[in-house]
């Protein structure tokens, strides 16, 4: 019998998953920006059309950083990359669809080639180069708009092994024709902008991002933010629509909780995947319902001021919970003025103070696919 | 009329790829959404692009749309009164 | 430490379709032409209308999925989840896609299966798959990194059965398309294996162990990912041990497969 390498074992459970370095690119600018942005309560979210679509988005301040050389230099330059040995290091590359270019300029402007290769893994090797770094592995996580949390749950998984000492996670989506014409035909987006958990809400608001962060696997410190838990799950229920009943989302939850050897209770707020569709914010009401009860934690959704960055999203967004942990501060669900899902969800258009020092972070993507992430900070 | 039926039982088929259904089997009076042709949500949306595509067909809100989509015979008296094309 | 199991498994390739219970069905019968061409029937004996609406990838992905999970008659949805290693996803969707958006008519069922995660869909819908899901995506060597990802989740307990697949949707037509390594160009295939981290029954299975190198094996040539792939199923048809030392795009590592068991009577 071979060697078997795959059994999780916490051998020095002294060890965490701890959040080292981040850096993200999103309609507000970056990180220190769009924490700023949303603690005062603005919104990225303008008036279309884009693409020749008629619905509100959200956009790069400067739609040089749709090409991903571009956010490449931009991290480079503000992210120390850790300069150990490249065989401890994976590479895990966060994408819905990525850099779509190759379709995009061969079939709608009649080009015969593009900068850069549509398969994930190429778009990750050239990410690399770019970076100049050299990690042993580099893989491509495709999870729909999970993709980013995904990602970390697997990183997570990777460190654990002790197969690596760090990991690197990118993640990339941008507004595109491809992308925005096909939202609207699905009647996915909304006219006029994302209203999260509100009565009036009419659908989703489609931003772009991109997002890079190094996980390292090491004894935590005061301070330091630990990915404490992470869970996956499938509502097996729709193609493109969640269970209405909310249950994939709560077994996601769940799983994070179990992997974090936390309870509900424990759970200091709650960044949502709240997208603004009727269905999903209904559904991940019910979700936070079943999980808390009465005593739902503070919640947020951040897709009505910064939009939805599809899978690069769920990566930026737990970066900038992140934030918001040490801050102990969670920013207005810009959008939201009337309470209009049927469970007393704590969604606010102020701030509100983060009690516990733990945040759940949800995430979903077509194909009923679910995500959770539990951040907790250090003692 | 039934001549329109006809045209609409091909090209649905033909546009949802139901390539278990034959056209025969389709039922005029049966309600279009749902179990029996297995036509979900996103299966009507590309309805509505068919209908815009092909008769110049468009439907003015959902509530209308509800009533048309009750039926074969509803959507195409439906297309039949307002087709451009 | 408890091994990982192979369960059961099923392809669909350039040569045919592989199951230990439907046995080795190679195209040019006729009625079968080949990968993209599969029928329901040939994977799966439910009603299911959505079949013919699934793009390439899609469709050999669940076909695939079906054949194996057909064969595992105790596995518990809610704690069964889906790990795909895929090439890119459909191209053909998404060049069909960004057709309609030229002719000024944008096909919504068309955008929603241009992701590379949208065979896990239909396959948790109809075999009501509730646990967790990793999708793969890319050239290098997406068929190992998925069983790498499943390992690690029943290592983890998050599961106790996942289905393993590996799918090369990318069709003959757009075969030219530029930016796409050669070797992906060569057909399309679709790889199941139902993977465990604890057996009750006696039924025929396998242990599977996989490690990867830390520095790239120079003394190897790389060879395409399903070529190994092929020869483990040609084995497992077999109820033959097999092991091999791979190398893909410079990722390289060890893979061993070992019979437990009695045999079925009823062999390929």
């Amino acid at each position: 019998m071979g060697r078997y390498v795959y059994s999780i074992k916490r051998m020095d459970r002294l060890k965490s998953v701890v959040l080292e370095h981040a850096e993200i690119l999103t309609p507000f600018g970056n990180l220190a920006e769009t924490i700023a942005d949303l603690l005062a309560g603005e919104s990225a979210i303008r008036a279309g059309p884009c693409f020749g679509v008629e619905a509100a988005f959200a956009s790069f301040p400067d739609v040089k950083f749709r090409d991903i050389f571009c956010c490449i230099s931009y991290f480079a330059s503000r992210i120390p990359f850790p300069e150990t040995d490249p065989a401890s290091t994976i590479f895990i590359y966060c994408a819905a669809k990525g850099d779509i270019r190759a379709i995009e300029d061969i079939k709608f402007s009649g080009a015969s080639t593009a900068p850069v290769s549509p398969l994930l893994d190429m778009q990750a090797r050239s990410i690399c180069e770019s970076l100049a770094i050299a990690p042993a592995k580099i893989i491509a996580v495709s999870n729909a708009c999970a993709s980013g949390a995904v990602g970390i749950e697997t990183a997570t998984e990777y460190l654990r092994a002790g197969t690596f000492t760090h990991a690197i996670l990118f993640g990339f989506d941008c507004l595109s024709r491809f992308t925005a014409t096909g939202f609207f035909s699905l009647g996915a987006l909304s006219p006029t902008g994302a209203r999260p958990f509100d009565a009036r809400r009419s659908g989703l608001t489609m931003g772009e991002g991109a997002a890079c962060a190094v996980l390292s696997f090491r004894e935590s410190f005061s301070g330091d933010i630990v990915i404490a838990g992470a869970g996956s799950s499938n509502d097996a229920n729709h193609r493109t629509g969640p269970s209405r009943t909310g249950d994939g989302l709560i077994k996601a939850s769940r799983a994070a909780l179990f992997d974090a050897a936390m309870s509900p209770g424990s759970v200091g707020a709650v960044k949502c995947h709240g997208t603004a569709t009727p269905f999903n914010d209904a559904m991940e009401a019910k979700a936070l319902y079943s999980l808390f009860g009465h005593n739902c934690p503070p919640c947020v959704s951040l897709k009505g001021a910064l939009g939805h960055l599809s899978g690069a999203g769920s990566l930026a967004e737990t970066i900038i919970a992140a934030e918001c942990l040490k801050r102990r501060m969670l920013p207005p669900t810009k959008g939201y003025e009337q309470h209009g899902v049927d469970e007393p969800v704590k969604i606010s258009s102020d701030t509100q103070r983060i009690e516990k020092p733990s945040v759940l972070c949800l995430a979903a993507g077509f194909s009923g696919l679910n995500t959770a992430v539990v951040i907790k900070e250090h003692p | 009329m039934d001549q329109l039926i006809n045209e609409l039982k091909t090209k649905i088929i033909s546009a949802l790829k139901l390539t278990d259904i034959k056209p025969e089997e389709i039922d005029k009076n049966a309600p279009l959404i749902g179990e029996g042709l297995g036509i979900d949500s996103i299966d009507t949306l590309e309805l509505l692009v068919l209908l815009e595509k092909e008769y110049g067909v468009t439907i003015p809100d959902i509530n209308v749309g509800r009533k048309i989509f009750s039926s074969l015979q509803t959507l195409a008296e439906y297309v039949g009164q307002n087709r451009k094309k | 430490m408890t091994p990982f199991f192979i369960q059961a498994f099923a392809a669909i390739n350039a040569k045919g379709i592989y199951s230990r219970s439907r046995g080795y069905i190679p195209w040019n019968d006729e009625h079968i032409s080949g990968p993209v061409d599969i029928q329901r029937s040939q994977v799966y004996d439910k009603p299911f209308t959505g079949f013919g609406k699934l793009n390439c990838t899609e469709k050999i992905a669940f076909g695939a999925a079906a054949l194996a999970l057909s064969e595992v008659p105790d596995y518990t949805g809610d704690s069964t989840g889906i790990c795909l290693g895929t090439v890119f996803g459909c191209l053909s969707t998404d060049l069909r896609y960004a057709e309609s958006v030229v002719a000024g008519f944008p096909s919504p069922a068309v955008f929603a299966a241009t992701l590379p995660s949208s065979p896990v869909a239909d396959i948790a819908i109809l075999f009501k798959l509730k646990g967790p899901d990793r999708v793969i995506a890319g050239s290098a060597c997406p068929g190992f990194f998925a069983l790498e990802n499943a390992m690690h989740i029943l290592a983890a307990d998050k599961a106790d059965c996942m289905v393993v697949l590996l799918v090369n949707g990318l069709e003959a037509q757009d075969r030219h398309f530029p930016l796409i390594d050669a070797e992906n160009r060569s057909s399309n295939y679709a790889y199941a294996f139902i993977l465990r981290r604890n057996m009750q029954n006696q039924s025929i299975t396998y242990t599977l162990s996989l490690d990867f190198d830390t520095k790239t094996n120079k003394s190897l040539q790389n060879r395409s990912e399903e070529s190994y792939f092929l020869e483990m199923v040609e084995a497992m048809m077999h109820n033959k041990n097999y092991d091999c030392s791979f190398k893909c795009n410079d990722t390289s590592g060890t893979l061993v497969l070992d019979t437990v068991g009695k045999l079925y009577t009823r062999l390929a």
